[in-house]
């Protein structure tokens, strides 16, 4: 019943998007583009020693700097994706008012909730697979072939996004429209899973919020078997860590959303923004 | 009328529009929140990166073009993201207050008026202005309190006499890519693009130097990177180090000229719209 809910609301939400795909490509794509990789491109070489990125590679273990970025970036599209994405899907609903009608379908309220989550995880991957294709194809990135061995590190960070998507859920449900916190939450939580830089450069009290998010463990894994950089723990240690994260953030979200849902249902605030 | 009386009517347009555009920014003061927030927050990461890509400190290429000492590097980097956080908020808001006035339906009635087409162009320039100067006073606090910088009064007074100087440069810049508006049904993309080829070519985050020399040169042309470039020379170097006449002159000859080009391709525009009857279409 669930699966059928989530592939017909996918299925609406690709509709909408086949009908403004140019806003959907610049605000998954190409903002992180001049946003984030352009600059940070540039910064990267900057520091390049006769074409190599050796300051790079003494922090960690590889001097490829294109990859590093793209691969970060890769990450960091599927992160602020699903927040914005989020927003936007629920922002749909409630500016068209069907919001209230998904909420009367017989299924649990974490069940119905589903479809955004799943929906706005799917045009962010879109968008990072979009960048990651023009960083192959303009900006040099090269893969290593065990970068299949990271797929479950990103499905597994991909879950914990689910999480964050449920939080971003409760806080629009509380306060209707919350676009600046959003934006700065997708912002640090990109900034602390170390995007660009490796979170070793972090201090102290911002690298243990660090090590306590999945998106860390996701993107330090991609880098160590599609570039070949160091990790920051064992492999071995490392996976299981990240689902321990990622369960807790799942948890963490639907708790907040849980009780989001209760007091928007106790103060009749579903629709209002 | 005569000539003087037309200047002093549209002066007064124009003073209105402003007032307008104050108070509707004064009623939603998020893009103030944002103005003072973004520059100190999101160099950041670039800051980070900078320090990863430093390593152990490996000589070379970096001692030439970009400092590798950590409060030189966050001065370089927070002001290459001052201008370039201001100047996307300057085309982002530009291009929305047109489009919005659309929207809403004001602008065919606004332009049913004989008031000038500037208070279209530049209404919301001096609120814009405001955000710049509030940005620059952030990112000093930010520096001297988050990084220690020791910047002297003089290089303060005179950084904020460059952000003065290019405001209405960049302001001229945001409204020649507001008039799009007319032009086409979302302006966004292209505002976008102006935003992306701005972060390429005016070394806010890397110096000119690094870049091939074709990129360079095309960089050399722009008035953002006229803009960081004087800021930096007048923080690392003291306000001697800049050429005040040469900057003046060519940010205010730009501003006349390109001033003048939004006003005509506006005026093309309203033309085009009037005579398709597409104006307040959206």
């Amino acid at each position: 019943m669930v699966s059928r809910v989530v592939l017909l609301s996918l299925r609406k939400d690709f509709r909408n998007v086949v009908g403004s795909p140019i806003a959907v490509l610049n605000m998954t794509a190409l903002n992180p583009l001049y946003r984030l990789i352009l600059p940070s491109y540039l910064l990267a070489t900057a520091f390049l020693y006769h074409g190599r990125a050796v300051g790079l590679a003494q922090s960690t273990g590889s001097v490829d700097f294109q990859g590093f970025i793209f691969v970060g970036a890769f990450m960091n599209i599927l992160m602020v994706g699903a927040i914005i994405g989020t927003s936007a899907v629920i922002g749909f609903e409630r500016g068209s008012g069907t919001l209230e009608q998904a909420w009367t379908t017989p299924s649990s309220r974490v069940a119905t909730a589903v479809p955004f989550a799943v929906s706005a995880l799917a045009l962010s991957a879109i968008g990072a697979f979009t960048c990651l294709l023009l960083g192959i194809a303009a900006f040099g990135v090269r893969l290593r072939w065990t970068t299949v061995f990271a797929i479950p590190a990103v499905l597994i960070g991909v879950a914990g996004m689910v999480g964050v998507c449920y939080l971003v859920m409760a806080l629009l449900l509380r306060l209707g429209q919350a676009r600046a916190v959003l934006d700065g939450g997708g912002f640090f939580l990109g900034l602390l899973s170390g995007n660009i830089f490796p979170v070793t450069v972090l201090p102290g009290p911002l690298r243990v919020i660090s090590s306590a998010l999945p998106s860390t463990y996701a993107i330090d894994l991609l880098r160590h078997f599609a570039l070949g950089s160091w990790p920051l723990l064992s492999v071995r240690w490392e996976y299981p860590l990240e689902a321990v994260c990622s369960a807790g953030l799942l948890g963490l979200g639907v708790l907040a959303f849980v009780r989001a849902e209760r007091f928007v249902s106790t103060t009749g605030r579903l629709g209002q923004f | 009328m005569g000539i003087r009386s037309d200047l002093h009517l549209h002066a007064w347009a124009l003073v209105a529009a402003a007032k307008r555009e104050w108070r509707v920014a004064r009623r939603y003061p998020d893009v103030f929140i944002g103005a003072v927030a973004w520059p100190v927050v999101t160099p950041v990461v670039f800051v980070f990166q900078a320090r990863a890509s430093i390593g152990h400190g490996t000589p070379g290429r970096t001692g030439q073009t970009i400092p590798t000492d950590s409060v030189h590097l966050a001065v370089f980097l927070y002001l290459g993201w001052l201008v370039a956080s201001w100047l996307a908020l300057l085309l982002t808001e530009s291009s929305a207050s047109l489009s919005g006035q659309r929207v809403q339906g004001s602008l065919e009635t606004t332009l049913l008026s004989p008031a000038t087409r500037l208070t279209l162009l530049f209404g919301l320039a001096p609120v814009l202005l405001v955000t710049g100067a509030l940005s620059y006073i952030a990112v000093l606090l930010a520096l001297v309190m988050g990084f220690g910088a020791h910047i002297a009064l003089s290089s303060a007074l005179a950084g904020g006499l460059v952000i003065l100087l290019a405001g209405p440069t960049l302001a001229a810049i945001a409204a020649a890519a507001g008039t799009t508006t007319l032009f086409m049904r979302r302006s966004g993309g292209l505002v976008d693009i102006a935003r992306a080829l701005s972060v390429t070519f005016c070394g806010f985050t890397a110096p000119l130097a690094i870049m091939p020399s074709w990129a360079a040169k095309i960089g050399r042309l722009l008035p953002p990177t006229w803009t960081v470039n004087a800021l930096r020379n007048t923080m690392f170097g003291g306000p001697s180090k800049t050429d005040w006449t040469r900057l003046s002159l060519l940010l205010i000859g730009t501003f006349l000229a390109i001033s003048a080009l939004s006003l005509a391709a506006f005026a093309a525009g309203e033309q085009r719209g009037r005579r398709s009857g597409t104006l307040g279409g959206v």
